[in-house]
């Protein structure tokens, strides 16, 4: 029949059809896949990039000083919101925002917007609880410093987008940065939020975590201890630096004021700065210490020669030197021990500008110590064909020079050291994401400067300082300490002249003196009323290094009571 | 006792697989319940414009099918042959009353609002016109009466009375769907093929010369100069008419020199092709006025999506995202994108394959066709094994259109065919798609059943 004969040509066309279709599918789904795959996930998805974690900062004991926390951040689907000026009075409310500023964001017809970045708990709780359409939270992570502003200028803080901005956390930035993230959000074809998923995109395992120098206990002692000395003298600015002499280590870094690094804007950039590496101030007597090892080491004046310290005023062409005491004939043991500024300048017109110049240099005067923090300047120290007639006499006594507290720290502990000068160190090493070393960094010495005898005839004339000299306050119950105390008249560049009104008091010294353990250096800048480095700075050494010694558990180096009491 | 016992459970099956075919009906099932995963899937993400409730009322609508379904099959299909008229009459009687009681949805009347429910009766229609066709043809073929073009006027009529009804909704994807289910009847009625050719030759010059001429005027599609020729001669009616003389004049020519050259051919041949050429150029003209811009767009975007980007180009476009992005082996159950995100619009309805192929990948597709051949493949095994040459033209009307509507379906997913507004037999989401597909195959198996002469 031929009906039938014509339903089986309808057959081979349905087969041919359907062959056809499978083609064109296999064509679609298999050959095309992958870019029309793209074209998809590009309709729903959007990446936003988010901060990276960041690794902890420690101090040498493990005590977290620096670490992430998960923290929510607020963010709009203004397609989603009926009336953006209801949600923004509702939001602005509650997060402390401009409500018209935030209206008009939620009034754009775009399918994103951050409302507001990082908010504590509390508040990320009560915007759940308003349940608002269209808005949503985020979790994200945020630095926190769980000791607020201890050991600021060291650890540094951290910017919006938790990018280092100061201290170890800019100088450590590649290890700290721990894992690039992102977030995905899938929205559907009206741009409404469907999920919302937070994703690390790349790890870096071999570095994590920083372990600093520096010690907790003593950081916090040291700024107890500097924060007193900074109100009572109402100083413009005080700097303390503790270093273990034997290592260079940083054990306590500390300025006063400083910042509370989990409100960075709250304060200007100036109190970020960490003036202990990157202010230059002329040290004025503490400086001395150089001079007279230079001396001792080329044997040009034993600790018992003396010098005609001129009644106190001695004026070479038309300058005048000045001591705070009229004194007459004094051995150089005396000289350190009072200070003597003529004295010094006698001493050191007879170690020569060359000698005094190698010997600043080689003290690390001059040049970049290498500590591993941003910003440190290497002071000033001019080349001997640029000096004055009087520049020789001056610098013996600690002016006409810049240097940083953190040179001067070292210097001291090159003397404390038996005569070699380490590199200060501020990190001890870098962990891996185990936990495990992944970095570790070892003392670094310099050169030796001085020999075993300069050191002890420099020591002994340091304790003697302490014992019987300008430095009685910094002296603590059962332990000799060598120090030197330093009070220098601030340079004012608009008068071109030194002022008799700005002071630099310091002093720096380290303990027990002869096993010493402990370098420290007190800077107090500009303190009112009385403005000896003697009386100001002093008794914060011995403050500090009496909770140092005991912290450590020290034995006592003789049964005796300090002689400041 | 038990060899007794068994005999009977396997004389039992042997008797109802000789009544109902199960593959048919097995396929057919299948395809079912995947449709209500792939709809509750289609609404499981989105929280726009389809919900869950989709879902249940298709499982509602599937078991009121199989009620029809059993009807049907139990109903001996000479009754339709039968009370042809009353059912052809009933449906264009409902087609009229669509146009004055029928709810807009999308801007047409096509449905009749119940409750709850929503009825198409274009969808009843197409049912009733195979019925109608066959019916005619058979009685035709009964009095050898289908030589020349006259007899084939009243088949014509019939498709476009009902045709021109669905124009009015206006629903032009359905209507237009009319016109394959009469060619194919016409073909397995025996009709001529010359005559066939002659038909498809009219209807492709009446509605190719508006699409050609939308197409040619698209500015963002870079044309070439043949096509520019044509849009200008096709464009302007004088030029038209001088093109159409001279395609008359060769004809004439090859005519005059294939005589010369002794070939005997009537002159039949000639008068036809011209008379051809020139109806359906001039039928053109006033398609070209009735047809709106926006339809003969549709028609043609599959083309280039670009000449209908924020239309009918963008379901194409993301039809072809949504199968593309699914792969080998699909993105899993539920986990689509493309249809639940609501970048696929209509998803569950006539654009659901893409949702399917998006989630169950090439695999799940060949899977899915797979159970269509089978429905078609049997369709077609019932209508060579008919009784009788009724039960044959209509078990292969039926089939046929089943076959139009997948393959245009399909074809209008993967960007193959136009976008015409077809569902997906047994799978698109809607009642009256669903309950007149499961007709359809209750009619097959009533064919099916009463195969053998008694």
């Amino acid at each position: 029949m031929n009906i039938k004969y014509r339903i089986i040509i309808c057959l081979v066309v349905t087969v041919v059809m359907f062959a056809g279709l499978e083609v064109r599918l296999w064509n679609i789904q298999v050959v095309r896949h992958s870019p029309i795959n793209k074209t998809a996930i590009k309709q729903f998805e959007h990446k936003i990039f988010l901060n990276p974690d960041r690794g902890k900062i420690y101090d040498r004991n493990g005590e977290q000083l620096a670490l992430d926390i998960n923290v929510d951040s607020v963010f709009a689907v203004p397609s989603e919101i009926s009336s953006p000026s209801r949600t923004s009075r509702k939001l602005a409310g509650i997060l402390g925002l401009n409500e018209s500023s935030l209206a008009g964001k939620l009034r754009k017809r775009s399918s994103f917007a951050w409302v507001k970045r990082k908010v504590g708990p509390s508040l990320s709780m009560k915007v759940k609880k308003l349940g608002l359409e269209g808005i949503y939270l985020l979790q994200e992570k945020k630095r926190f410093y769980p000791e607020n502003d201890l050991a600021c200028h060291i650890i540094g803080c951290v910017g919006i987008d938790s990018q280092g901005l100061s201290g170890i956390e800019k100088n450590y930035e590649k290890f700290l940065k721990t894992a690039s993230r992102r977030a995905v959000r899938v929205t559907d074809a009206f741009g409404r939020n469907v999920i919302t998923t937070n994703e690390v995109i790349k790890r870096n395992k071999e570095c994590c975590d920083v372990v600093l120098t520096i010690d907790k206990y003593i950081q916090h002692v040291a700024e107890v201890e500097l924060k007193k000395a900074y109100i009572n003298s109402k100083a413009s600015r005080a700097t303390i630096v503790v270093q273990d002499p034997a290592t260079g280590e940083i054990l306590a870094l500390a300025n006063y004021p400083g910042f509370n690094g989990n409100k960075p804007l709250k304060y200007a950039s100036r109190f970020m700065n960490n003036p202990a590496i990157t202010n230059v101030y002329e040290p004025g007597s503490t400086f001395k210490i150089i001079a007279a090892a230079a001396v001792l080491e080329k044997n040009m004046v034993s600790p018992k020669d003396r010098f005609y310290c001129e009644n106190g005023l001695w004026v070479i062409g038309n300058y005048p030197i000045r001591d705070h005491e009229k004194e007459g004939w004094l051995n150089f043991n005396q000289i350190i021990m009072k200070s003597s500024n003529i004295g010094m300048a006698k001493i050191g017109e007879k170690l020569g500008r060359i000698g005094l110049y190698e010997y600043t240099r080689k003290f690390g005067f001059g040049n970049y110590t290498g500590i591993d923090l941003p910003g440190e300047s290497c002071g000033i120290l001019r080349k001997t064909d640029k000096w004055s007639s009087i520049s020789l006499g001056r610098i013996s006594f600690g002016q006409e020079i810049g240097v940083t507290a953190i040179q001067l720290v070292s210097a001291f502990s090159s003397i404390a050291n038996k005569g070699r000068l380490m590199q200060p160190r501020i990190v001890r090493h870098v962990l891996d994401s185990d936990g495990n070393n992944a970095r570790e960094f070892e003392p670094i010495t310099i050169r030796r400067v001085v020999s075993h005898r300069t050191v002890n005839l420099l020591t002994k004339m340091l304790v003697g300082v302490v014992e019987e000299g300008t430095g009685v306050r910094a002296g603590v119950d059962g332990y000799r300490v060598a120090g030197k105390t330093g009070t220098a008249q601030k340079y004012d560049k608009k008068s071109g002249a030194y002022c008799s009104m700005k002071y630099t008091a310091s002093f720096a010294g380290f303990i027990p003196a002869y096993k010493p353990r402990v370098t420290i250096l007190v800077i107090v800048d500009e303190p009112e009323g009385v403005y000896y480095g003697g009386t100001v700075a002093a008794p914060v050494f011995s403050r500090v290094a009496q909770k140092i010694m005991e912290y450590y558990s020290i034995p006592w180096d003789e049964y005796k009571l300090a002689t400041n009491r | 006792m038990k060899r007794k016992n068994e005999y009977i459970r396997a004389g039992i099956f042997t008797a109802l697989s000789r009544r109902i075919d199960f593959w048919l009906v097995g396929a057919m099932a299948l395809l079912i319940a995947f449709s209500c995963l792939m709809i509750f899937s289609a609404a499981y993400k989105s929280t726009y414009e389809v919900n869950t409730a989709y879902y249940a009322r298709q499982v509602s609508f599937a078991l009121a099918g199989f009620l029809v379904l059993i009807f049907l099959m139990g109903m001996d299909y000479h009754l339709l042959e039968e009370y042809a008229w009353l059912v052809y009459m009933a449906s264009i009687l409902l087609l009229v009353l669509v146009l004055f009681m029928g709810k807009y949805v999308n801007g047409a009347r096509s449905w009749f609002s119940i409750g709850d429910f929503t009825l198409q009766p274009s969808e009843f229609t197409k049912i009733a016109l195979v019925i109608m066709l066959s019916r005619y043809i058979d009685r035709l073929l009964l009095r050898r009466d289908l030589k020349g073009f006259g007899s084939l006027a009243a088949p014509f009529f019939l498709t476009l009375i009902p045709m021109a009804l669905i124009l009015l909704q206006p629903d032009m994807g359905s209507a237009l769907m009319f016109f394959p289910v009469l060619m194919g009847i016409l073909y397995l009625g025996n009709v001529g093929i010359s005559h066939i050719i002659a038909f498809l030759g009219f209807s492709g010059m009446a509605l190719g010369i508006p699409l050609f001429l939308t197409y040619a005027g698209q500015k963002q599609i870079q044309h070439g100069m043949i096509t520019e020729f044509f849009a200008k001669v096709l464009g302007y009616f004088p030029y038209a008419l001088v093109m159409m003389a001279v395609i008359i004049m060769i004809f004439y020519l090859v005519y005059y020199f294939l005589v010369k050259l002794k070939f005997n051919i009537s002159i039949k041949y000639f008068i036809v092709t011209s008379a051809v050429f020139l109806s359906g150029m001039l039928a053109s003209y006033p398609l070209q006025l009735f047809l709106k811009q926006y339809q003969k767009q549709r028609l043609i975007a599959f083309i280039n999506p670009n000449i209908d980007p924020f239309g009918t180009g963008y379901h194409i476009i993301q039809s072809q995202v949504a199968i593309g992005s699914g792969g080998f082996l699909g993105k899993g159950f539920l986990q689509g994108t493309q249809g639940q995100l609501g970048f696929l619009p209509v998803q569950h309805a006539d654009f659901i394959f893409s949702v399917i192929t998006e989630e169950f990948g090439f695999m799940g597709a060949i899977v899915l066709s797979v159970l269509f051949l089978i429905i078609l493949l049997r369709g077609i095994r019932i209508a060579v094994t008919a009784r009788d040459r009724f039960g044959s033209l209509l078990a292969g009307g039926i089939v046929w259109l089943l076959f139009v509507e997948i393959v245009i379906n399909l074809g209008m997913t993967m960007g193959m065919m136009p976008v015409m507004g077809v569902s997906l037999p047994f799978i698109s989401y809607g009642g009256s798609s669903l309950l007149s597909s499961m007709a359809a195959v209750g009619i097959l198996l009533s064919i099916y059943g009463r195969r053998f002469t008694h």
